[in-house]
């Protein structure tokens, strides 16, 4: 048992040494908390013995509308019996009777007060006593009940049970327990007062004040508290800003661009095919309803038509290269970063949400976001490419990291790398990286060699929160907005 | 990318290599081990590298980076006067054909299985589908050349290849599998067929093979036919099956093809010389003018020193090699990935997040100390939570294989709204917020993009005056002037107790409590207030 007095305690306490016998009810009220707390307080002072019971609860029982009318007319029971007596006409008894009738009957019957045969309803015998009749009178002044006895006590006649079960007769009133303070309990001593300000001033001497350990205020400091329901960033928006401080400490300088592209920049700048699978309603969200003003000069379409024409050999059509396309990575917006600044050198990259269409499952989202970084300059190299990728991880906590080859339809030579994940214990596939090919790069007037390499962010979350299920990001469960260990 | 089943055996049997060797070179050939099972190996390849669509293509890789063979693997031809004539009237239907001969090779289970493999992927990829090329594959020893490539009625009739019965081609492309699948590829009219000297029909493409000329594992030479809209797609497929029979082990034998604009395949080597500083350069590495063409061989490339530069010979079914860059990356594979350094370049110039992600940092901080807790939802919603508030001229997607990814959002309140809705369960209050790109049509039916902000409070008494409160503080903190709310009704909001957000005159968004209905609509026994406006940045 706790030797200290919670606060909600100290305010009961205090209540209680102004009055006595209070209600749970009257001591919230009084004590200015809430009833729940009011109960759970007075328990712990229960446990405690600080506080003894004055009055246990109990329920008083007193009559109702029922045994009123009983007690004026008599139970319906022996209004049937007495009219049988009587000689009476049971039609006439029964419209007497009214809706209390068919109840009366099934009493006499049961007792074998009375026979029906043939229809023909006699009496059998006229009791003395019927159960529950003399507690009328008592009910009006109310009576404690005493629910145990009733089971035991069927055969006494004089018991409340019998018009307890019957509707109307009985009204049961709730009287709550009252409570005092334990008088034996040396509650005298409580002090109030939340914080002891005793000492604490300008003046205030740490070496000469004098720590009270007799101090009957103590709390219980190892109780547990109740967890705060905190707002918090979306954990991959946390990846997300994570990610941007890497790049930015790398050097890097972020563009932006829009969602909705044209498909010149997110597919023919990128030296893609016009009949390529990728530009098929199967993996490309295609938009209706809504165009997009052209966003490439004349010179640069003529360029891209004939770079497309030499090397795939098709014609190349202008109005395909129109179409309206929810963007497929974010490639298309540091292409025309380059493409329209066309900087001798420099580091730039670009991040935000990227579609495919594809129905969700754990591994694939139909929507997700992806980081993509370029680098342009005159001596920049494959190695180069990789250092920066080493760097990268490394900022982000993934230390072991290997390349192989791969191919992308716009990057030659073409690396992916994988890095080893020491909670999963296995290598896990990561950014697609590669210098973009001449191809893509000579047409729109981009002399220098471009390193490029990207990925999809969600990917690094999950190693991050140890997730299986890429679709968890976007259930916005709000259990685990709130409690989700962000700063791992 | 495609996948094909492999065994290490016979990949060790083929390139002399070890198996673990062959299990650690694979991936720097750009082949992924997708799975394993003992012997057996699932290998996911690069869509333009068809050769490595079987095991004797990836066999002659392996030996050139294990130095167990390296430089060019030639395809050998054999003179023959074996003939196949086009004639004009295929020009409006699939003008492009080609043919080869195969003698003298053996085909198991295995064999065919592989070849089977080759022949899908170029079907599926190099091919679209059929589209752009379709490959038979023919037993010689049924066939009387020359053969001829020619347009008929659809009214002829042959045995489709699996058939019993002679069907006419018109209800080949309605009544069998093979037609359903392809006969699209076909307009209405004259079907272009192969047939031989004795007018037996081989092939319809590019739908389906005739039953006369199958092939079984007794048969011991092949005659391939690739039919298509353009010679390039047709010879470059049938270099890589030249390729794939002749290192089956079969004798590649020519067959003459013209008529129709076509001609006899070439299947010709092409020299193209490449720089070697230009390849040091690229990769960042300093090798002499000889390992750079050693590393060239060793990707089963010829490699000579000519003049200074370095002549690389490039056999037809590497016809991924479009230039230099391409060379570089066959020199960088030579090199071995796993033997290249990763060399961070030195940072020149400092880096900076675009202001727009300063913004969203800095409307982050406070919002969460306001108390409200980011959630992040789709672009693309379903047409069910569009309908909340969305307007009618809603712009959508073509085709959407997930009906929760049909309509670009116009607001972020739906998206919030559902999360709401799934979270009835946990503790109140609720305070959410979102920001996102919103999505509208400008007057000429223009796609515009915007940044908006979007707070819904959702709690026992959550109240137009708690939103209002909240999206004061907010502009406060961003230092922005004040702002007007004149009443606006308008749902999903209750009538009285919405506002439109004014700044300089300028409406920007939405204040208001979401009616009982809606609040119903999606489970939520809550009040619920809204702010929603675009953030200007």
């Amino acid at each position: 048992m706790s030797r200290v007095t919670h606060w909600i305690e100290k305010r009961i306490i205090d209540a209680l040494q102004k009055q006595d016998d209070m209600t749970v009810s009257e001591i919230a009220r009084k004590a200015d908390i809430s009833e729940d707390q009011a109960h759970r307080g007075i328990q712990w002072l229960l446990d405690k013995k600080r506080v003894r019971t004055t009055k246990k609860a109990q329920v008083i029982l007193q009559a109702g509308p029922a045994t009123i009318r009983a007690i004026k007319l008599g139970l319906p029971e022996r209004r049937l019996l007495k009219a049988l007596k009587a000689g009476q006409d049971v039609s006439e008894i029964s419209d007497d009777l009214g809706s209390d009738y068919r109840a009366a009957l099934g009493i006499c019957a049961k007792n074998k007060w009375v026979r029906i045969s043939g229809g023909v309803l006699t009496l059998v015998s006229y009791p003395d006593v019927i159960p529950g009749e003399d507690m009328l009178e008592r009910l009006v002044n109310g009576i404690p009940d005493d629910a145990a006895a009733s089971d035991t006590s069927a055969n006494d006649t004089t018991h409340v049970s019998h018009l307890k079960r019957r509707p109307g007769y009985v009204i049961q009133k709730s009287i709550p327990a009252t409570f005092s303070l334990d008088t034996d309990a040396d509650t005298q001593s409580v002090k109030i007062s939340a914080r002891s300000t005793a000492g604490v001033g300008l003046k205030a001497d740490f070496k000469t004040s004098k720590l009270d350990v007799e101090a009957s205020d103590r709390i219980d400091v190892e109780a547990p508290a109740a967890t705060l329901q905190m707002a918090r960033t979306h954990p991959l928006a946390e990846v997300i800003s994570e990610i941007r401080e890497a790049f930015v400490r790398l050097g890097f300088e972020e563009v932006g661009g829009n969602l909705v592209q044209t498909s010149f920049w997110n597919f023919d700048a990128l030296f893609t095919p016009q009949d390529h699978p990728a530009r098929e309603m199967q993996d490309t969200f295609f938009v209706r309803g809504a165009t997009l003003e052209q966003d490439s000069t004349a010179v640069q379409q003529g360029r891209v038509a004939r770079m497309h024409q030499d090397m795939w050999r098709y014609t190349w059509n202008n109005h395909i290269s129109c179409e309206a396309v929810m963007r497929t990575h974010t490639t298309c917006i540091t292409i025309r970063h380059l493409a329209e600044h066309n900087p001798s050198e420099g580091r730039f990259f670009s991040m935000g949400p990227v579609f495919r269409n594809e129905k969700p499952s754990y591994k694939h989202l139909a929507e997700f976001r992806q980081i993509e970084g370029v680098v342009i300059g005159q001596d920049v190299s494959l190695r180069n490419l990789m250092g920066i990728q080493r760097q990268f991880y490394n900022i982000m906590g993934l230390k072991k990291i290997k390349f192989w080859p791969t191919f992308f339809p716009y990057t030659e030579p073409s690396l992916q790398s994988m890095v080893y994940s020491d909670e999963l214990g296995k290598w896990v596939e990561l950014f697609g990286m590669g210098i973009f090919r001449p191809e893509v790069t000579k047409p729109l007037g981009i002399e220098r060699p471009v390193l490029a390499w990207g990925g999809g962010i969600e990917r690094i979350a999950m190693l991050r929160y140890l997730l299986n299920d890429v679709r968890d990001f976007y259930a916005n469960n709000m259990g685990w907005l709130r409690r989700v260990n962000i700063c791992r | 990318m495609p996948v094909v089943e492999v065994s290490y055996k016979r990949l060790a049997a083929l390139s002399g290599a070890t198996p673990e060797d062959i299990q650690n070179m694979l991936p720097f050939l750009g082949l992924d081990i997708e799975s394993e099972d003992g012997d057996t190996v699932r290998v996911e390849y690069s869509p333009n590298r068809p050769d490595y669509s079987t095991e004797w293509g990836m066999a002659l890789g392996l030996q050139g980076l294990l130095d167990i063979q390296t430089g060019l693997y030639d395809i050998r031809i054999r003179e023959s006067d074996l003939r196949l004539y086009a004639d004009d009237s295929v020009l409006p239907v699939r003008p492009a054909v080609t043919s080869i001969a195969a003698r003298n090779g053996t085909l198991d289970d295995h064999t065919i299985k592989q070849i089977i493999s080759m022949q899908e992927d170029l079907h599926s990829g190099l091919g679209r589908r059929r589209r752009k090329l379709a490959i038979g594959f023919h037993d010689m020893d049924t066939l009387q050349f020359p053969l001829r490539y020619t347009a008929v009625p659809p009214d002829t009739r042959f045995v489709p290849l699996g058939g019993t019965e002679s069907m006419s081609a018109r209800r080949i492309l309605t009544d069998t599998e093979q037609g359903a699948a392809y006969g699209h590829l076909l307009a209405d009219g004259p079907v272009p067929v192969i047939r031989d000297a004795q007018d037996t029909i081989a092939s319809m493409p590019p739908i389906i093979n005739s039953n006369a000329t199958v092939v079984t594992g007794a048969t011991k030479s092949l005659v391939v036919d690739i039919t298509g809209h353009n010679r390039w797609d047709v010879e470059n497929a049938l270099a890589v099956t030249a390729l794939t029979l002749q290192a089956a082990g079969y004798d590649l034998e020519k067959v003459h093809v013209s008529g129709a604009g076509n001609r006899t395949p070439p299947l010709e080597n092409t020299d193209r010389y490449v720089d070697h500083d230009m390849i040091n350069r690229t990769l960042g590495l300093r090798m002499s003018q000889e390992e750079a063409a050693r590393c060239i061989r060793r990707s089963r490339l010829g490699a000579q020193i000519r003049e200074g530069q370095i002549r690389c010979t490039v056999p037809p079914y590497r016809f991924d090699i479009m230039g230099e860059m391409d060379i570089v990356e066959e020199a960088a594979l030579g090199y071995g990935i796993f033997n290249m350094d990763p060399e961070p370049p030195p940072i020149k110039s400092p880096g900076r997040p675009d202001s727009q992600a300063s913004h969203m940092a800095c409307l982050d901080k406070i919002m969460t100390g306001m108390g409200y807790t980011q959630a992040l939802n789709s672009s693309l919603i379903g047409r069910k939570a569009s309908g909340m508030c969305n307007s009618d001229d809603s712009i959508a997607v073509a085709n959407p294989k997930s009906q929760n990814h049909v309509i670009l959002r116009q607001n972020l309140l739906p998206g919030l709204m559902m999360c709401l809705s799934a979270n009835v369960h946990e503790p109140y209050p609720h305070r959410l917020y979102e920001t996102g790109t919103v999505f509208f049509k400008d007057g000429n039916g223009t796609i515009r993009e915007k940044m908006r902000l979007c707070m819904v409070m959702a709690h026992r008494s959550a109240s137009f005056s708690e939103a209002k409160s909240a999206l004061q503080s907010l502009l406060h903190a961003l230092g922005q002037e004040r702002i007007r709310t004149p009443p606006h009704d308008t749902l999903p909001f209750r009538a009285g107790h919405s506002a439109e957000i004014y700044s300089k005159d300028v409406n920007i968004g939405m204040i208001g409590e979401i009616t009982d209905e809606v609040c119903a609509a999606f489970r939520i026994r809550k009040d619920i207030t809204v702010v929603a406006f675009e953030i200007d940045v």
